[in-house]
């Protein structure tokens, strides 16, 4: 997965857990929790969403990890890249 | 039109889920009803045939209006009374008709092992119980999808079958839902003001979150006119619980995981078993003890709002089903549809704020429960164990309670049994 998809797919599935926020226009650097207003329940929603997309299966040790958008792009470029 | 909260007088009715010649049995939602709070699923309290639809979809009715005639019955929907009324059609009797499904054990385990969803059932076998050839029914018409897909197909009202799938090996996948889930609708123009947040346009979800406002402060300032509140909080050392949490997700699909929240509600709803003081209502000057722990969950809505729908017999759900009922009812309150035997239920409400909260949170009773626990973020502290002080994750929990229906000991007694429950999450 390149950089450029994997942030597509991040803002995709941030922006379903929160249809408020437009995929195409949030601030990829914005936090979840303190700007986006995401909760334990929608980061569920977004491992989820994350494995249903694209088979990756997030551990609950790696959540701290994810913190925006950007950090869960990073994220999936380095897990996919590793699978190749 | 129902009343489905206690300061309701009126109602939109916005969809008809039935029409003249259906039969329906008691539990079956029949229609969408609007309020200011949420959409609501309608259900009706007998069996019968519709014979005639006398509301139209879009009109604003007060309540007690009649919507719909059945043979075979008296009215429908049931007019549930509100709760400052007499004990006998308080709440947690008018919810117990539509309960959970019955069945026997053997069917249950099948229904799990399946994978079957049992709240989309209708059982077939005496008394609307669910039979064995029920699940397998269901299991057979079941094409392969994602629990993610699963989920929100029930949640947005779309049918399975039929659905291609475009994840691996033709499973369903949650994106196949919200694809056909967003598309424009097949069904005649029946105007359906307000069904999802971010679909209508500016003014409609304005108005609606201004109406909510308006409820929400009518219901809470009513509260502290009438309930004189008492507040006591504890630090509960949340270690065990934790660790335990940490253990039990290892290895886990993310469909199956929990949240730390789960065990917490699972542990408020035991207390209240062995407080009985605090589960309840306050009606006619007296208190009167609920047979059931309905627990309230306050779910804050995205661009404000906050709504308080009930997890059914929350004490006698295993520590699993009550964290997909969580997830379940937090996704519907957020997108709007709620069923009618959730609102107005809950027999004692939990207010979490959650990772973005405050550390402690002195809530405000929604009449006419006695009593509120609070629930603030959790955080490690440094707390003493045997002498020795240690950063150990923590959370702030509070009770507020109507100090007409119990004193301090009582909330006190409350709140050491849930410290006493968190102990011992593997027995939750």
């Amino acid at each position: 997965m390149t950089n450029e998809q994997a942030q597509a797919v991040a803002a995709k599935v941030v922006a379903a857990v929160a249809p408020d926020i437009d995929p195409g226009t949030v601030e990829v650097s914005a936090r979840l929790r303190e700007d986006l207003d995401v909760d334990s329940l929608d980061f569920l929603n977004i491992v989820e969403a994350v494995h249903d997309e694209t088979g990756v299966d997030i551990p609950e040790a790696d959540y701290p990890l994810i913190t925006s958008i950007a950090t869960l792009a990073s994220y999936l470029a380095g897990r996919t890249a590793a699978h190749t | 039109m129902p009343a489905l909260g206690a300061d309701m007088t009126e109602g939109t009715l916005t969809e008809w889920l039935v029409k003249p010649g259906d039969t329906v049995r008691r539990g079956d939602t029949v229609a969408v009803i609007d309020t200011d709070k949420a959409a609501i699923e309608v259900e009706v309290f007998a069996d019968g045939v519709v014979s005639r639809l006398l509301v139209e979809p879009g009109t604003k009715v007060p309540v007690g209006t009649v919507l719909a005639e059945i043979d075979g019955a008296a009215t429908t929907p049931s007019p549930t009374t509100t709760p400052s009324s007499t004990v006998s059609t308080s709440p947690s009797t008018t919810t117990t008709p539509p309960a959970p499904a019955v069945m026997s054990p053997p069917v249950r385990h099948l229904a799990h092992v399946k994978g079957v969803d049992l709240a989309a059932l209708a059982g077939t076998g005496p008394g609307g119980s669910i039979t064995r050839r029920d699940v397998e029914l269901a299991t057979r018409s079941e094409t392969p999808a994602s629990p993610r897909a699963k989920r929100l197909a029930r949640q947005r009202g779309v049918d399975l079958a039929g659905v291609v799938g475009t994840g691996p090996r033709g499973t369903i996948t949650g994106a196949d839902i919200e694809r056909i889930a967003s598309a424009p609708p097949a069904a005649p123009a029946e105007s359906q003001p307000g069904s999802g947040a971010g679909h209508a346009d500016a003014k409609p979800v304005t108005n609606k979150l201004a109406a909510m406002r308006a409820a929400t402060a009518t219901l809470m300032a009513r509260s502290k006119r009438e309930i004189p509140h008492y507040y006591l909080s504890t630090t509960i050392d949340l270690s065990v619980t934790a660790e335990w949490l940490v253990r039990t997700n290892a290895g886990r699909p993310v469909s199956e995981r929990m949240v730390v929240a789960a065990p917490m509600l699972k542990a408020a709803a035991l207390a209240a078993q062995r407080v009985p003081e605090l589960n309840g209502f306050w009606v006619d000057d007296a208190f009167h003890p609920s047979h059931h722990v309905h627990l309230g969950v306050a779910v804050s809505l995205r661009g404000g709002g906050l709504v308080a729908p009930a997890i059914l017999d929350a004490d006698q759900l295993s520590l699993d089903a009550l964290m997909q009922q969580l997830r379940d009812l937090v996704a519907r309150t957020r997108a709007g549809r709620l069923r009618q035997r959730e609102m107005g239920s809950a027999t004692l409400t939990v207010t979490n704020l959650g990772d973005n909260g405050a550390e402690a949170v002195y809530g405000v009773i929604y009449p006419p429960q006695v009593a509120l626990i609070g629930l603030g973020r959790v955080i490690d502290r440094p707390i003493a164990v045997a002498g020795l002080v240690g950063a150990r994750p923590s959370v702030a929990v509070t009770l507020s309670g109507d100090h007409r229906a119990t004193d301090g000991h009582v909330g006190s007694r409350y709140l050491q049994a849930f410290a006493e429950l968190l102990a011992t999450p593997e027995e939750l």
